[in-house]
């Protein structure tokens, strides 16, 4: 995976670069299905592979850039790109050291404890219903949140592109078109019996 | 080595029988629509025309391959081998009788629209690498249709997922072995229909292959395997979406009419012969469709899925998951159900949904 980031950035052809961006999202989803997370490995196929790298793949294509030579290449932001990583590094350490606590495991503990009959419900499908659970349960408010923050970034995406065009476009409306009657219709041939 | 023995036994045996019935999937395509336009359809090759497959295929083997001079060779030879990969990968999950599936997955309905949607990248890396403007044009077009009608069958599958309470894909055939969904959910039924057309690329949606504006889409410049590779893809495709169908409202291998008197009637024929017969039925539904409707603009699709198919079948979702929260209908889970004793009982006496709760609260107790 961090073979395939590197070639991401590493290499002159903007469209491998993608492309090498999609495998890495595809090594990520299978390292989440080694980990037992069958159901997030599989929205984040869905998600990154299929809907967003998609868009990123149209883009590159339509732009007609083929070949960014070495020299080209802009370093001012390397050093940003750096303290990003950083950031995540660190942050990785505190998830690390702080696994314990985390109620995922103690949920899974207790349910797994307490409900020695109803063993069934925790051999199979556990984590997607657990996931499902914590979501709606413990996490409900900050799941809105982050509800909200998509909702907010759509709104502000759809403005951005929203111009209105002064000048009447030939729109075609379907539902007019095939509901309208004859009466209505204005004839070119007026002469014509109907 | 016995395990990797038997496993390459299976995934042979899963795969060779697919080939098999898309090669006679486009044999019956070209005999229902020659029928439908009163022609004869190819009938020189064997009896009635019953081995053109085969020469179709000898014929695309022995064609020359030819590489554009200006295309990007590696990507021009990986499309079309990613297409039929993933065309052949998602068959895996497909549950053909009580039991007989290569993997049962947790999350099935989600595996199979993962690998779908991975199938838009065949078509564009295709498309780009051909370095010819209809390729490109004609891959832009199928990959946003593909994208935009995803989103309205990941709605309507959603709401076939909130009755029967698992992605499993044989739990949500057993779930219906009191009614299949085609009856409470027809209006999603007939959605899902449209968007499969759409999704698969066919008529009257097929807009990437409109040969009177792009020559032939995204395959323009393949020839010899490369095609044929597309070709076996997409039909695998449409087969593959029509199993989907089956599975998701036509009752998956479980036979219609769950009351004691019709199922020892029924029960002559084997499960897998169900699937077959309902799966062959949506494939006429394909090619019948290709025979009879013209096809639309692609403002006019794009009009269909994102205005119209997208808030009836969310409208539709919400409308679902709120019947079944106020009248509590929620069903329990059958993960429990499919270890192999209980495989046994099943079969030995599932006639109707009551007999099957009976079954499991006698294994229970």
């Amino acid at each position: 995976m961090i073979s395939c980031a590197l070639f991401v950035v590493l290499t002159m052809n903007t469209v491998y670069a993608v492309f090498f961006l999609i495998f890495s999202f595809c090594v990520a989803s299978a390292i989440l299905l080694y980990l037992g997370f069958e159901f997030l490995a599989m929205v984040f196929l869905i998600v990154y592979v299929g809907a967003i790298a998609v868009l990123f793949l149209f883009v590159v294509m339509m732009l007609n850039i083929r070949f960014i030579p070495w020299v080209k290449k802009d370093l001012r932001f390397a050093p940003l790109g750096f303290l990003v990583l950083a950031f995540f590094l660190v942050l990785f350490l505190f998830v690390v050291l702080h696994i314990e606590s985390d109620t995922y495991y103690t949920l899974t503990a207790e349910e797994s404890y307490s409900s020695a009959s109803s063993f069934w419900m925790l051999s199979a499908a556990e984590n997607t219903e657990m996931l499902g659970t914590l979501l709606f349960t413990s996490y409900g408010y900050p799941f809105l949140i982050a509800g909200y923050a998509l909702f907010i970034a759509m709104v502000g995406a759809i403005v951005l592109t929203l111009r209105h065009i002064p000048l009447p476009s030939k729109k075609q409306d379907a539902f007019v078109q095939v509901t309208r009657v004859l009466s209505t219709v204005r004839l070119f041939y007026k002469n014509r019996k109907i | 080595m016995l395990f990797i023995i038997e496993q390459i036994i299976k995934v042979i045996s899963l795969i060779v029988p697919l080939l098999a019935a898309v090669a006679y999937f486009t044999l019956a395509e070209r005999k229902i629509m020659a029928s439908m336009q009163q022609r004869r359809g190819p009938n020189v090759v064997g009896f009635f025309g019953l081995l053109q497959p085969l020469a179709d295929g000898l014929k695309l083997l022995i064609k020359e391959t030819v590489l554009p001079s200006s295309a990007n060779t590696v990507l021009f030879i990986i499309g079309p081998i990613v297409t039929f990969q993933l065309s052949i990968m998602s068959w895996a999950v497909i549950p053909f009788d009580f039991g007989s599936t290569f993997i049962d997955m947790d999350v099935g309905v989600l595996y199979l629209l993962g690998i779908s949607s991975l199938g838009v990248y065949g078509i564009i890396t295709a498309g780009w690498a051909s370095n010819s403007k209809y390729a490109f044009l004609g891959a832009l077009r199928s990959a946003g249709q593909m994208i935009s009608y995803e989103v309205s069958l990941g709605l309507i599958i959603l709401s076939v997922l909130v009755i029967t309470n698992s992605l499993r894909l044989s739990e949500i055939v057993i779930s219906q072995s009191g009614c299949w969904f085609i009856v409470p959910l027809f209006p999603t039924f007939l959605m899902f229909l449209i968007s499969a057309l759409a999704e698969t690329n066919r008529a009257p949606f097929d807009l990437p292959e409109a040969e009177g504006e792009l020559v032939a889409g995204y395959n323009v410049e393949y020839s010899a395997m490369g095609f044929a590779l597309f070709f076996l893809g997409e039909y695998g495709n449409m087969l593959l979406i029509s199993v989907f169908t089956t599975i998701l409202f036509l009752g998956g291998w479980l036979w219609p009419f769950a009351n004691v008197l019709l199922t020892s009637f029924f029960k002559i024929i084997p499960g897998y012969l169900w699937t077959g017969i309902k799966v062959a039925a949506m494939a006429f539904f394909f090619v019948a469709t290709r025979a009879v409707l013209p096809r639309f603009r692609y403002d006019q699709l794009m009009y269909i899925g994102w205005k119209v198919f997208l808030p009836m079948s969310l409208g539709f979702l919400l409308f679902v998951s709120g019947f079944i929260f106020s009248f509590q209908l929620q069903t329990n889970n059958y993960h429990y159900l499919l270890s192999a004793e209980q495989i046994e009982i099943f079969l030995a006496q599932h006639t109707a949904y009551s007999e099957l709760l009976f079954a499991i609260t006698s294994v229970m107790s």
